[in-house]
């Protein structure tokens, strides 16, 4: 479908690429609007916290999963990783004594097992979703390994300060997400590393002829992958100040839908930080509504399940 | 043309997300009385399983009573609570009971219920402190007497076995654990030590972890069991719950081996075995230690209810008792329990 285009030499202004660019965002801002006159109790400080808590977790890890859907790539064993760092925290700080040592314990093993991922997929070519299958197998085995079998409680209170203090009355991981959204964003925009992602996402033997060092890009996208994974556990452990084995489950679908949600395409090669944000926000806004209104549980998985299903057919017919 | 088909788009795809976030049971104009209004959450663990879902009934007749809102929220992990304590503050909320999924979290929802203004109340499983072992005695607690209706169950085994004549040579217990969780290891706990005191041989008694505490957790433990003592023609089988004994049993039918004649189950619960007593013909699963979701789920509700209007704290800890009841008391036992509609499940009529 041709664009129609103004004869002056100047290129006109495109309604596909401003609604790639921010459609999704306007949805989240008239959606946002629309539940702030209709339910009550939403558009209160303490419900906007509320709400930013529960989407902290999933938009720090959205930000590098962009980065694995936009390179081309699938990644669901980031729920075990982020049970995994907040669970080895809690062990580390338990036996040392150090929040410090603890902290980069769970982050450098989540980078770990992202490498692990990263190398098995970019330099040995396995599938990217049979690899990360097998992983999510074996850091949650790791998970329960580690700990023992059960939770493990962290008595030391600094720890309960990253995921329990507040700046300027706004909690600590609401203040990491916004954070990460801002960095990965000026990595997506800005750097030859953010380019080389779509491009490689887009066309990945294209790309190869062009130079771009493809193996190395996968490597290092699964690696910040499971870092961040790692870390998002660590802040999730330190607001229950203890090291869950079993936490998030179904994390990873949650994250990836969140992507899709807001536009990345599991193709590969489509992706905007802006777009990540307003899935994200848009999923955890429905989440938070519902349980304002007091949807029964049941139907609440339904109403996820189907926002996405929306979503994703509205995206193909919009390529048409 | 094409701006117009762009807004359409726009609007067309906003207008499924606010119906299936808007849609509720609450209309705007009630946003001031629903301040005012006593509203109570109540919290659990695993909201598909019945013994939670008959714990919700009762909450929701105390509601009716008494008038206040009782929100019920299924909660499996911990950051599922901490989000549905912070949700419950924001809609004006006073207090919840919560069975949490995992007992380290005490710490945590406790804090968090203090920063929302709420009261706590813990059901069923009790909070452990920051050191990892202590019960957190401050929050109040309504539980079973763990160890007592484990030692029921013990005692229930071993009446029966006497009783049919079992040689305790031909025969082995099968005990389906999850020593994780303090209120089930006292459990199975009891009813092993009451056995072994009863004079079954200690090292016939077979423990074997199952992963959940559901129908397929008993059933894929049990078929560990089954596996290491093939020559077994005999079984006395407990668990922490009914679902463990059920799922236990399930795996011994499965077999082709065994049936009622050579099983006998004892089960804790009395809400999910109730299918199992309604069956045509008998299976092994002969008995359960009735306790009450009654006293679990309208009590609790009232005691959270009474706290809020009233200012009257329950007590720390509250223990219930159980009952033994077969296929052929629990009916009437149920009956005078109150629990006529639990035990009405199944019924073909």
């Amino acid at each position: 479908m041709a664009e129609e285009r103004v004869r002056t030499g100047a290129p006109a202004f495109s309604w596909r690429d401003w609604w790639d660019k921010a459609g999704m965002l306007v949805v989240f801002v008239l959606l946002f609007a629309g539940l702030s006159l209709k339910v009550p109790n939403f558009l209160t400080w303490q419900n906007m916290i509320g709400l930013s808590l529960s989407v902290s977790t999933v938009g720090m890890v959205a930000c590098t999963m962009l980065f694995c859907l936009a390179s081309g790539d699938f990644d669901i064993s980031v729920e075990s990783t982020v049970a995994f760092g907040g669970v080895l925290a809690a062990v580390v700080i338990t036996s040392t004594g150090s929040v410090l040592l603890g902290v980069g314990a769970g982050v450098a093993a989540g980078a770990l097992v992202g490498l692990a991922n990263g190398t098995i997929i970019a330099k040995l070519g396995i599938n990217a979703l049979i690899t990360t299958l097998a992983t999510m197998q074996i850091v949650r085995g790791l998970c329960f390994i580690v700990s023992g079998g059960s939770a493990v409680s962290v008595a030391r209170e600094s720890f309960y300060t990253l995921g329990n203090g507040t700046m300027l009355d706004v909690p600590y991981p609401i203040w990491l997400t916004l954070t990460s959204f801002v960095v990965y964003g000026v990595i997506l925009n800005r750097t030859t590393f953010g380019r080389n992602t779509l491009a490689i996402g887009g066309n990945k033997e294209a790309a190869l002829l062009a130079g771009i060092p493809v193996a190395r890009t996968k490597i290092v996208i699964f690696a910040l992958q499971g870092a961040m994974a790692a870390f998002a556990g660590v802040v999730l452990a330190s607001q229950m100040t203890s090291g869950q084995p079993n936490s998030s489950q179904g994390f990873s679908l949650d994250v990836i839908s969140a992507c899709v949600l807001g536009g990345v395409s599991l193709a590969g090669g489509v992706g905007t930080i802006s777009g990540t944000i307003a899935g994200v926000l848009i999923m955890g806004t429905v989440q938070n509504v519902m349980s304002l209104q007091n949807v029964d549980t049941f139907y609440q998985y339904v109403a996820r399940g189907g926002i996405l299903l929306a979503a994703v057919l509205f995206d193909q017919l919009k390529k048409r | 043309m094409r701006m117009l088909n762009r807004i359409v788009r726009i609007v067309a795809l906003t207008v499924p997300f606010m119906l299936a976030a808007g849609c509720g049971t609450q209309p705007a104009d009630t946003a001031h009385r629903a301040a005012k209004k006593v509203k109570i959450g109540f919290l659990v663990k695993m909201p598909e399983e019945p013994w939670f879902q008959n714990e919700w009934k009762f909450a929701r007749k105390c509601a009716d009573k008494y008038g206040f809102e009782v929100v019920t929220i299924g909660t499996p992990d911990g950051g599922k609570v901490l989000a549905a304590i912070d949700n419950m503050g924001a809609q004006g909320a006073q207090g919840f009971v919560i069975c949490t999924p995992d007992v380290k979290l005490g710490p945590a929802i406790v804090q968090r219920a203090r920063r929302n203004n709420l009261k706590v109340m813990a059901v069923d499983d009790r909070f452990v402190g920051s050191d990892g072992t202590s019960f957190m005695t401050e929050v109040p607690y309504m539980g079973i007497s763990a160890r007592k209706i484990g030692e029921m169950v013990g005692k229930a085994l071993s009446d029966e076995m006497r009783k049919r004549g079992w040689k305790a040579g031909e025969t082995a217990a099968c005990g389906v654990t999850f020593d994780e969780l303090d209120t089930a290891r006292q459990r199975t706990d009891g009813a092993a030590d009451v056995l072994a005191a009863a004079g079954f041989p200690k090292d016939k008694i077979y423990r074997v972890h199952e992963k959940t505490t559901d129908v397929e957790g008993g059933l894929n433990a049990a078929n560990i069991v089954l596996a290491q003592h093939p020559d077994v023609k005999r079984w006395l089988v407990f668990s922490m719950n009914d679902e463990g004994v059920m799922g236990a049993v399930r795996a011994l039918e499965n077999t082709g081996r065994f049936s009622a004649e050579n099983v006998i189950g004892v089960g804790i619960g009395g809400n999910s075995c109730v299918v199992e007593f309604r069956k045509e013909k008998p299976t092994g699963f002969f008995a359960t230690v009735l306790i009450s979701p009654l006293r679990h789920g309208f009590e609790t509700s009232e005691l959270m209810y009474k706290w809020i209007a009233d200012g009257v704290e329950p007590p720390k800890e509250t223990l219930t008792e159980g009952i033994l009841v077969t296929r052929e008391t629990f009916e009437k036992v149920m009956d005078e329990q109150g629990l006529t509609d639990v035990a009405a499940r199944g019924k073909s009529d």
